[in-house]
């Protein structure tokens, strides 16, 4: 029984890496531009589907897919956050949510038109590697999640720590009229911000791919899981964002196997009421609306 | 900005003054048949083998001349598998594009859906793929089958699995609709009545990518046999898991409806499709000069091996043609008073539909041996 | 006068509405015709939240879904009539919506509008799981049809889609009527003075929650009503009818028509309701064209068609998108 409840918990760990990567760029989008980007997991499903063609059409390894994915969703997401979010930033939010609702609908049933619905898989190779070690099962697919996610999130931490860009980023997350005075070029910030966003957003997208799989349709419930981790871990903090996600990968791993798997994704949205209920003021606490 | 407003507002209006003129633009003269599938959804996948095989064999029947000279023309909705959906779909099929018959949906849901619009309307509809006992048990005259069902093919293979395979004590993970929680019931009848013990039953949604949960669960069972209902893209993401827990020293993988038994299956899980057992109506290495020459043509429109899928689609596409045909009409009523007495003789083999209108056919229990479907036993006659 | 006149206005409306089923006899287009009514409502009682309270929800179809499967599950186990079901329908989305109201409504912008989403999901899971109570995905199907009854001395059926039409023109008139009414009372003020600006309302004495909650229970109720029409209507209930897409659509209705005028929410409902439909001929590519249009629209439009035609209109268009753009969080 012990050995079961170990195993659901490292399987929630890994899933709450994933989780931790989408949350963390949809995030940034949220502190920075104010946007609630629903469109996220279609960046999630066009990241994964790069990584797919990377290593069907050129035959590149997957770490190689995973590196070009997310270069080209870094480029990509730079380009919808000036075609279409920056027209509309500052304007009242419920629009910027139903645009990019409607970029989301467009994308996914863009992707698939061109892609077809047939999901496919990602082979990484890893996933014959298996490992057992005190009765547990891994294998070296999953724990290259959890190495690559480690990396992914430590490399942003120091990006936004102690670099020029991501104290700019900070600033304007604080206050956008201040840092605006103090000279910083803040359309070339929401560039950078939706950027990283897509990267972001393009390693899930390509990992999942991976373990589980590619499909047009994958998108849309990552980003509502999204939204919980960002709402329970508070904002603008890494540190919050991650540890939310983790509790959240727990939640549907152990609740799945121990309590009901049926209601598996509700796990987290209880979590989410019952926090509500014990801090009614929320959790966001001073944070404006 | 004021200029853009008026353009689009202009540009509404006249999309939609247009639109109308194109449907009266459709030839008159073909038979037309309806098609409800999901082309769209989690289902897409699945629904477009059925959909190749109703196509082919229209494309057929109309190069040999049509039904004395009528072409047969399709007209396809999609339904994305919501049972909303379907409904309006098929309202659109008879009520606006008058079709003479509908074939859909894939999901029994759907088609359960479906029925009540069907019989109000006087137009038959037969479902190539939906296995839900259910639908054939309401005395629905206008709904008719065309593929065997879940309780058909319990019969057959719980007997060979636990007489045979000496598989006794079962565990289920099945999609949770009509199809898998119909086919769970039914096995667990006939297998407790065998002699068999039921020890783990699990449904998840359509479309669940992470089974991790259900599966670490299962691993701490007394299990030797795992039973799936699902469809090809949800049974690959078990089996990829079942495997990378290690569970596949422990349980022998039986799918007896056979969702799994097709290429794309195999592309997605390769050599861990070894071994898996199934029950089906049909598979590509059915040896009859009929199938055989179904698969070769089959195979050269299309590329790949027909499955138990396109085999439906391609049958029940031409019992409706034969049916037309006998009748000699596109009367709804008439074409349905054929179906019911059809005599048809497909790739499959023989089939014909019984009072219920439930399909009458052979089962074949069958294994996964290096992406090939090999016969393991049968045919089994359902009678 | 002005009053007259728009009164006049409206009942020449309706009397022309009620010739519809003259000019369209096919099934097809009163299919599309009794959804646009069905629509109406649902936007109109969002259109009180989100639209004259300022107050975003992304869970409206849950309501609706609630609605839709109290009435079902009353009449197909209890043979209860739909005159009578459709009543509780409402009172119980009600109660539902005022629970998860005095919950939420604390939050706002983004934050309520995502935590309504989570609700609707949270139901939408219930629809799904529960199988024993809602039959899960598989739905509930054989829901009757509206019993006959006697009216003035006239024996009432609903049959056909005529009849269905008649019914559901009354129901979203009525409702039309009330939401115009509540919009033009002091409440309805006291909502617009929260929209506006929170602060100032509480300032001078406004229970801003008290009346937020009020028109949460009331908009949620309309919608349990609607989900009611709707299950006597198809027939047939599964949960994928109410689900937070479905919520975003309805969403989009109001914005499309403009949510802060009472014609908006109708005219979005009528108009998003056929245009899909006529889209279908863009097969595959219909939802790709829908979501490029969305963002077009929002870009170009953001205060929706009729929005954006009053204030032209009126002149004011320069001064109302000014103020959008100043109050960037007012909604």
């Amino acid at each position: 029984m012990f050995t079961v409840f170990l195993q659901q918990s490292l399987n929630g760990v890994i899933l709450g890496c994933i989780y931790a990567l989408t949350a963390l760029g949809l995030s940034l989008v949220f502190g920075i531009l104010e946007v609630a980007n629903f469109a996220h997991g279609e960046l999630y499903m066009l990241g994964a589907f790069m990584a797919l063609f990377s290593t069907k059409l050129l035959g590149a390894p997957f770490f190689l897919a995973l590196l070009i994915s997310m270069v080209i969703m870094a480029i990509f997401g730079a380009i919808i956050e000036r075609g279409v979010f920056r027209p509309i930033v500052g304007k009242p939010m419920i629009n910027s949510m139903l645009l990019s609702f409607g970029l989301s609908t467009a994308l996914a049933n863009l992707a698939l038109f061109f892609f077809k619905a047939d999901p496919r898989k990602i082979d990484s190779g890893l996933a014959e590697i298996r490992f057992r070690f005190f009765g547990l099962h891994v294998t070296a697919e999953r724990l290259v999640v959890l190495v690559l996610s480690v990396i992914l999130v430590a490399l942003l931490a120091w990006f936004i720590q102690y670099t020029k860009t991501g104290k700019a980023m900070r600033a304007i997350s604080q206050d956008r009229v201040a840092a605006q005075l103090a000279g910083i070029n803040i359309r070339r910030i929401y560039s950078v911000t939706f950027a990283i966003s897509g990267a972001l957003a393009a390693a899930a997208g390509t990992m999942v791919g991976a373990i589980f799989f590619v499909s047009p349709e994958m998108g849309f419930s990552v980003v509502l899981k999204s939204f919980v981790v960002i709402i329970l871990g508070g904002f603008g903090s890494i540190r919050g964002v991650i540890f939310a996600a983790i509790i959240i990968g727990l939640a549907e791993s152990l609740g799945g196997g121990f309590i009901n798997y049926s209601y598996k994704d509700a796990y987290p949205f209880l979590l989410l009421v019952l926090l509500f209920m014990l801090r009614p003021q929320g959790l966001i606490g001073g944070k404006r609306s | 900005m004021k200029g853009k407003n008026w353009i689009i507002l202009v540009a509404m209006a006249l999309l939609l003054t247009f639109v109308p003129s194109v449907y009266a633009a459709i030839p008159t003269g073909a038979i037309k048949i309806g098609v409800v599938m999901p082309t769209s959804g989690t289902l897409a996948y699945d629904g477009g083998l059925a959909l190749n095989g109703i196509k082919m064999a229209v494309d057929e029947i109309n190069k040999a001349g049509g039904i004395k000279g009528n072409k047969l023309e399709l007209l396809i909705e999609d339904s994305a598998g919501v049972p909303a959906t379907a409904v309006a779909a098929i309202e659109k099929l008879i009520g606006m594009s008058k079709v003479s018959a509908v074939i859909g949906d894939f999901g029994s849901s759907c088609t359960l859906a479906m029925m009540d619009v069907a019989q109000r309307a006087q137009v038959p509809l037969i479902t190539p793929i939906s296995l839900a006992p259910k639908i054939t048990e309401q005395g629905n005259i206008w709904t008719f089958r065309g593929c065997d069902n879940s309780e058909m093919i319990a019969k057959a293979f719980t007997k060979w699995a636990v007489k045979t395979k000496k598989l006794d004590k079962w565990a289920f993970i099945a999609v949770n609709t009509d199809y898998g929680r119909g086919s769970v019931e039914a096995f667990k009848k006939k297998v407790t009545e065998l002699g068999g013990e039921v020890v783990f039953t699990e449904y998840f949604q359509q479309g669940e990518t992470d089974y991790y949960p259900i599966i670490t669960k299962l691993k701490a069972t007394k299990a030797n046999g795992l039973c799936m209902f699902g469809e090809t893209v949800d049974l690959s993401r078990v089996v990829n898991q079942f495997y990378e827990m290690g569970l596949n020293e422990k349980m022998t993988l039986m799918d007896p409806t056979s969702g799994t038994f097709n290429p794309k299956f195999i592309e997605l899980v390769k050599d861990k499709a070894n071994g898996i057992v199934g029950a089906s109506r049909f598979v590509a290495s059915i040896k009859t000069p009929a199938a055989k020459k179904f698969v070769s043509d089959y195979r050269k429109r299309y590329g790949v091996d027909p499955e138990k899928y396109a085999q439906a689609g391609y049958d029940v596409a031409r019992m409706v043609a034969m049916a037309i045909t006998k009748a000699d009409s596109t009367e709804p009523a008439k074409i349905r008073e054929a179906l019911s007495k059809i005599s048809y003789k497909g790739p499959q083999g023989k089939a014909h539909f019984d009072e219920k209108n439930q399909l009458i056919i052979d089962e074949y229990i069958i294994a996964i041996k290096d992406g090939a479907f090999q016969i393991v036993a049968g045919p089994i006659s359902a009678e | 006068m002005k009053k007259q006149v728009r009164l006049l206005v409206a009942a020449l409306v309706l009397i022309g509405l009620l010739f519809i089923p003259k000019l369209f006899s096919m099934d097809y287009y009163m299919h599309m015709f009794v959804m646009s009514e069905i629509y109406t409502v649902l936007a109109l009682s969002l259109a009180l939240i989100v639209g004259f309270s300022g107050q975003v929800s992304m869970g409206h179809a849950a309501f609706y879904g609630i609605g839709a499967y109290v009435s079902a599950l009353l009449s197909v186990n209890f043979g209860f009539s739909f005159w009578v079901t459709i009543w509780i329908a409402g009172i119980a989305a009600g109660v539902v919506s005022f629970m998860i109201g005095v919950l939420v409504l604390r939050l706002r912008g983004h934050f309520l509008a995502i935590t309504t989403a989570f609700f609707g999901i949270l139901v939408g899971l219930v629809f799904n799981n529960w199988t024993t109570l809602t039959n899960g995905p598989m739905g509930i199907s054989g829901i009757p049809r509206p019993t006959p009854f006697h009216f003035a001395g006239f024996n009432m059926v609903v049959q056909t889609r005529a009849h269905y039409y008649y019914l559901g023109l009354a129901f979203a008139a009525l409702v039309t009527f009330i939401v115009y009414r509540l919009i033009n009372s002091r409440i309805g003020n006291a909502l617009i003075a929260i929209r506006e600006n929170e602060e100032l309302a509480r300032s001078i004495g406004i229970d801003a929650m008290a009346y937020k909650v009020f028109a949460f229970t009331v908009g949620g109720g309309l919608a349990g009503m609607a989900g009611s029409f709707y299950a006597h209507y198809i027939l047939f209930i599964s949960p994928v009818t109410f689900t937070v897409g479905e919520s975003i659509n309805i969403l989009v209705m109001i914005i499309f028509g403009g949510m802060t005028t009472l014609f908006g929410p109708i005219l979005g409902a009528v108009f998003l309701t056929v245009l899909p439909e006529f889209l279908r001929i863009a097969g595959s590519l219909r939802l790709v064209i829908y979501g490029v249009a969305l963002v077009v629209f929002i870009i170009w439009m953001p205060l929706g068609v009729w929005g954006s035609l009053k204030s032209f209109w009126m002149g004011q268009r320069q001064a109302s998108l000014q103020t959008a753009r100043e109050n960037p969080e007012r909604l």
